[in-house]
């Protein structure tokens, strides 16, 4: 009889939840819904490479998306989405999902919303990380590399995770928050932008990734804030071998051939902010990023942080066109900004410590489904460079960019 | 100290010109229109608040308060009945909106609202589905009391 009680204990709030999630009603054809969306981009630099051959104009930037959802229940959300991307060598050359997620709804009424999300699902991360595939949801056809850092969009851009988000009005404001716990995906493109520059070979697990987002909109979106809290943590495990290090003229030691293995933990705070003001519309965002390795080397480990930050002007000139200028800065790390000590340590050139970015450009939308946009960049500093397209060794100071894009989704 | 001086300036005749654009380019205006909240609703709604219809309109909720489906009826983006009713009736900004619309879309988590083509459209499409939502200009037709559909300004 203990037995019996205790298997409907576990039972009865089983098939209440059930129960709650499969209301009776039957989907219709209409709870189905499917969207696409295709751009191509172009990359022109003058020295160094971005999303590929650029020196030579890249074409290696272009998505492809098809998604579909469905709404099962009144309370029930399945949806999914396949992408393709092409961006240089810093992106798997494949489609694979883009995101697939079962949302439950446990409150959906006029005064706010509130839900869990299970499966993979696109990071609640500063302003743009979520939309970033999406040209018509940039504030650029290149989102400001020093806190959406292209090399690395893969490990930010989505995880497996469980999420619980709510929305409610209070007043003239919306406030909209996101909590996530999952794994970040760690593709090989990104392990390459750590072990390339070591020389190193081995393997990166995603072990833990949780992120926390508040985001406001206030006076009818004239003011939007976002506060983003995120934490990863990834075990490197490096590739069998060992070589012999001279110390000192006649000692040598063994030390290992690719490193040691270890844990880096990242903790990252990103500030936003966007004011709009009649056509005009002023966008920041500071990201702070802590960066702690323990390993089982003598030193133990390492730690620093980075810094970037960056500030936009956007005009309306229509409803249709708009122009917009933006200073974007990055510091790789916060007690080496000119990177001499870098420099000093590695050989490499100060410059791949830092970068200082200048853009202008013009995007134009002529309708619901087109997207067309085009901007330079003058840029001082190569930190942001990928190392999957670039050898930052023999990389130049001083550059420009080219970057145009042309999109249509449905 | 002057090569730093100069590498800021570099970027100034480009702001320059960016900043006169405006002095240059006429600002398009949206000729203003009275623009009512058409509803078919559920027999217990009369009327919505505000923040109740933006609500709605960026498509974070779904069902009204007994369960039934809510439709979204919108016309295009570029349409000024459509910029009338979201700069003056939602106050809220047409490309944030829009900016709604794309985040539920292709992040998985919503819909966009239903596109009509026209005025006509939206009024036969309003008249057509019980539970739905749209809007419609203030003028003789659209004034008249109908069974299905009720007009109101937001509160």
């Amino acid at each position: 009889m203990s037995l019996f009680t205790s298997h409907c204990n576990k039972l009865l709030p089983a098939a209440l939840a059930m129960s709650f999630l499969l209301q009776p009603d039957i989907a219709r054809a209409d709870d189905w819904n499917w969207h696409g969306y295709i751009s191509q981009g172009a990359i022109y630099t003058t020295k160094n490479e971005f999303f590929g051959n650029s020196e030579d104009v890249s074409w290696d930037f272009n998505s492809v998306i098809g998604g579909v959802s469905w709404d099962a229940t009144k309370r029930l959300r399945f949806s999914a989405q396949a992408i393709y991307r092409q961006a240089g060598e810093t992106s798997p050359d494949k489609v694979y999902t883009d995101y697939a997620m079962i949302d439950f709804n446990l409150i959906d009424n006029l005064q706010g919303q509130m839900g869990i999300r299970a499966g993979r699902i696109k990071n609640p991360y500063g302003f743009f990380t979520d939309t970033r595939d999406i040209a018509a949801n940039r504030s650029s056809v290149l989102l400001p590399e020093s806190v959406y850092y292209d090399s690395l969009r893969d490990v930010f851009h989505t995880s497996d995770s469980i999420s619980l988000y709510g929305s409610w009005y209070w007043g003239q404001h919306l406030i909209q928050v996101d909590a996530l716990s999952g794994k970040p995906l760690f593709t090989e493109a990104s392990a390459n932008e750590f072990t390339i520059p070591l020389g190193i070979k081995g393997d990166f697990e995603g072990k833990d990734a949780r992120i926390f987002r508040i985001m406001t909109e206030s006076y009818g979106g004239k003011l939007r804030l976002a506060y983003t809290r995120a934490e990863t943590l990834v075990k490197f495990t490096p590739d069998p071998g060992t070589r012999e290090i001279t110390v000192s003229p006649g000692v040598t030691m063994t030390a290992p051939l690719n490193g040691y293995p270890g844990k880096t933990r990242t903790k990252i705070n990103i500030w936003s902010i966007e004011f709009n003001y009649g056509q005009w519309q002023f966008t920041s965002e500071i990201l702070d990023w802590n960066l702690r390795r323990k390993d089982s080397s003598p030193r133990g480990g390492t730690e620093y942080d980075s810094l970037g930050m960056y500030g936009s002007i956007h005009y309306r000139i229509n409803p249709q066109l708009q122009v917009y200028i933006r200073r974007d800065i990055l510091y790789r790390n916060t007690d080496d900004k000119d990177g001499e000590k870098y420099a000093a340590a590695t050989g490499n050139p100060a410059h791949n410590q830092y970068a200082f970015d200048t853009t202008v450009g013009v995007k134009f939308e002529p309708d619901d489904h087109w997207h067309l946009a085009l901007e330079a960049h003058h840029v001082r500093g190569t930190a942001w460079l990928s190392y999957n397209d670039n050898d930052l060794s023999q990389a130049s100071k001083k550059w420009t960019m080219i970057a145009a894009e042309v999109s249509y989704r449905f | 100290m002057t090569a730093l001086f100069l590498h800021w300036l570099r970027p100034l005749p480009c702001i320059l010109i960016l900043l006169s654009w405006p002095c240059l380019v006429q600002a398009s205006e949206i000729p203003a229109q009275k623009v009512l909240v058409a509803l078919h609703p559920p027999p217990y709604l009369e009327h919505l608040k505000l923040n109740e219809a933006r609500a709605i309109f960026t498509m974070r909720v779904k069902h009204w308060q007994d369960g039934s489906d809510i439709t979204v009826f919108v016309l295009p983006d570029q349409n000024d009945l459509h910029r009338n009713f979201v700069v003056q009736t939602l106050k809220l900004l047409p490309h944030q909106l829009r900016r709604h619309w794309n985040r539920q879309v292709y992040t998985g988590i919503g819909r966009a609202p239903v596109e009509v083509r026209s005025v006509t459209d939206m009024r036969q499409k309003l008249m057509a589905t019980p539970g739905s939502i749209g809007y419609l200009p203030l003028s003789s037709n659209t004034g008249e009391v109908s069974d299905e559909l009720i007009y109101f300004s937001l509160q």
